[in-house]
Order: structure tokens, then sequence, then C-alpha cells
């Protein structure tokens, strides 16, 4: 919309919500492993956190 | 924690773009058991993270430590970011400002916010692609089906939260154009 003064219409695009067409990424043991790491490095970092403010 | 769904969910996802809104990309980093669980559930669709969600997914954190940690989160190659330039905007507000007004008209008495509608815009815009939400009140059913839930059961309480798959319905959508444009001027 450039002008808010126009009505807006439905606006409807053919093209795919990526840059270019994806196929789907396999959910592999190393993705799972990586993320999960992050996950459990995460959940450290807040218990440390409430540990210090509790102290 | 542990996730109760039903089997036809896997199916329905397979081969399509799936929008993760920032409440279920939350509960994913929240708990290694359901990612790892949600993750094989969901296997076999294109995750797609918006600009505006990344930026829901990463604001008000102030410590640099938990603030890379979740970037290194949503950077993994299994998570696509969505097309993300100024020609789409216009387009995204048209919709969301169209969206905004057909909710009111049929009374959907929660006001969505921006974010939210900026998504439903997004799932108007392209073609079917799908959302999974824990907001299921912001995407209100005059416009969007669901077609699938997905439940985690929360640590400690032992509460249920429900996640929908959610999806634009054009039919449903134009009906409610149509009734919008007839009022009178």
């Amino acid at each position: 919309m450039t002008d808010y003064r126009e009505d807006p219409k439905p606006q409807y695009e053919k093209r795919t919500p990526t840059q270019i067409r994806l196929k789907p990424v396999k959910v592999t043991k190393k993705i799972i492993s990586d993320l999960v790491e992050i996950v459990k490095e995460n959940k450290e970092l807040l218990r440390k956190a409430e540990t210090k403010y509790q102290l | 924690m542990k996730v109760y769904f039903s089997h036809s969910i896997s199916e329905s996802i397979k081969h399509k773009y799936l929008y993760l809104d920032n409440d279920f990309l939350s509960e994913l980093f929240k708990d290694e058991i359901v990612l790892t669980e949600t993750l094989h559930i969901l296997d076999g669709s294109v995750f797609l993270i918006d600009p505006l969600t990344a930026l829901e997914f990463l604001r008000d954190i102030y410590m640099p430590q938990q603030y890379n940690k979740k970037k290194k989160f949503i950077s993994n190659e299994i998570f696509s970011p969505a097309t993300n330039h100024q020609e789409i905007y216009k387009n995204l507000q048209e919709n969301a400002l169209l969206l905004s007004r057909i909710y009111a008209h049929q009374n959907h008495k929660n006001r969505s916010g921006v974010v939210d509608l900026f998504l439903a815009a997004r799932l108007m815009y392209y073609q079917s692609p799908l959302l999974i939400t824990g907001n299921k009140k912001d995407f209100p059913s005059c416009v969007f089906d669901t077609i699938g839930v997905l439940n985690i059961e929360q640590s400690g309480d032992g509460v249920m939260k429900p996640f929908c798959l959610i999806q634009f319905n054009r039919t449903n959508f134009e009906a409610c154009y149509s009734a919008l444009q007839k009022l009178p001027q």
C-alpha cells in the first residue's frame, strides 16, 4: 500500500515465501544434537543466573 | 514435558512451508525433550521464521551470552528466514489492514497485535503455507482453518498447552471481504 488514502485490496503472491524454492531440511541427529546442546547450555545459564540472584 | 499429537499432523505438513510463531519457537527453546519430539513430528516441512517473529524471539534480552544462544538457535540450518524486503511489506500492510477490518466486522472480540496481523497477512499472501501457534485467538476462524493440534504438557503443573496448525481459507476470506464491501458507505 503506497498511499493510505486508497482502499486496501487483497494481495496474493504466486512465488514461494523464501528467496528460492526450498526442500525440507531433513531432521538429522547432528541438527538435533546441535540444537539440544544450545537448549541445555541456555538452561544452565538461566540456572546460574537464578542462583546468583538468590544469593 | 511430553508432546501429544494426532498422527494425521505429520501427513498434513509434508512438503509444506510452515511458519513458526514466537510462542512455539520459545517452547522449543525451553526444553530439549519437547524440541527433539516436536522436530521428529514436524519433519518433512520447511520451517520458516518470519522477520518479525525473529525480532520477537530476540527482543528484550540484554545478557550477551543468552542473546547469542538464542541467535545461534534460530540460525540453525533447519530454520529458513522468510523473504524480507520493502516491496513485500507494502502488500502485507494492505492485507493486514483488510484482515483487521474483517475481524472487527465479523465480531472477533480479540484485537490481534500488529505482529500477528502481519503474520496473518503473510499466510494470506503466499499460497497455502501453514502456521503453528499457541495463540489461535489471534487467527480467527472466519478466515483461518485449524488443521491440527499439538499438545505440550508443561513440566511442574502438568498443564497441557495446545499449539494449533492453521491455514488461510481463501474462500471464507472472499466471503468476508465481499460482506465488508457491501456495507453502506
